[in-house]
């Protein structure tokens, strides 16, 4: 077993599969509990976790989780 | 415990994930955490590797490379915990006992077996036994691929050999004992077909007086 984070999100349990810091903020890459195939990727701003704020955003976050792949 | 890779990924799903990423509202962080079973989050991690592997810019790569991170990726953040457990089943007897001369290959064989993605399930278990050590012979890796076709020779090989082993504590007198009853085996082999050769040379020459 592994313990991981969760958070609600539009009333699904989704888990925190990785958190990757980034400049001032940390992006978290995250997973349905009871849907594999539903996963999104969220940042953190303080203690409020938000979407994404644009395209380019969402592109630097793949991007980082590719580059950790790579290492 | 089976690890099951199942192949999920198209380009809808990335698109529902880049659409979800970028809309709804902001959340409290309630830093609350749950446990969840390795091969579940193995598995979701790699889904996750493999929706984002088809981003515009990543896409670009060739997919070979695609496969290269998805795998780094799956390997280093969860396979790796996984495969200790895998591992410390297939080197533990059931009495706790380390079992260092044989990994249990029928246990990697069915975890391999009963793996969707093959190449990436055989190629993970090289890269685990490798990385830990637990061989620095080619015999037993080639052994590991073997089980991957189960009904093998070298499986009931295997089976055969394991079972001896069950009643030995001593390695080293095992080796010598395997050995002295292979050479024994072989001995005899030619003796009886010394023997058979004999009789043949008896029945022809019979046959001849006749």
């Amino acid at each position: 077993m592994k313990e991981l984070e969760v958070i609600e999100i539009n009333n699904a349990s989704y888990v925190v599969l990785k958190e990757i810091a980034h400049n001032d903020t940390s992006f978290l890459y995250l997973s349905n509990v009871n849907d594999e195939e539903d996963t999104m990727i969220r940042k953190t701003e303080g203690d409020m976790i938000v979407p994404l704020a644009s395209e380019e955003e969402f592109e630097i976050a793949c991007n980082l989780l590719v580059k950790q792949g790579l290492i | 415990m089976e690890y099951v890779y199942e192949k999920p990924a198209d380009e809808k799903l990335y698109e529902e994930m880049r659409r979800k990423s970028l809309q709804g509202e902001p959340v409290k962080r309630p830093r609350k955490r749950i446990r969840i079973n390795k091969k579940v989050v193995a598995r979701n991690f790699a889904i996750l590797m493999t929706i984002i592997t088809l981003t515009a810019s990543v896409g670009q790569l060739s997919s070979s490379m695609r496969e290269k991170i998805r795998e780094n990726a799956l390997y280093n953040q969860y396979f790796e915990d996984y495969m200790d457990e895998v591992f410390h089943q297939a080197t533990h007897h059931v009495d706790g006992t380390v079992n260092d001369f044989y990994l249990d290959y029928e246990m990697l064989g069915n975890y391999i077996d009963n793996a969707d993605d093959k190449d990436l399930a055989i190629s993970l278990t090289q890269r685990a036994i490798e990385s830990k050590n637990l061989t620095d012979d080619e015999d037993q890796m080639d052994r590991v691929l073997a089980e991957t076709d189960l009904g093998v020779d070298s499986y009931d090989q295997y089976l055969s050999q394991k079972e001896e082993y069950a009643g030995y504590q001593d390695k080293d007198k095992f080796v010598e004992d395997t050995k002295k009853k292979t050479n024994e085996q072989a001995s005899k082999s030619d003796t009886d077909q010394m023997l058979e050769k004999d009789e043949e040379t008896k029945v022809e020459s019979g046959g001849k007086n006749l």
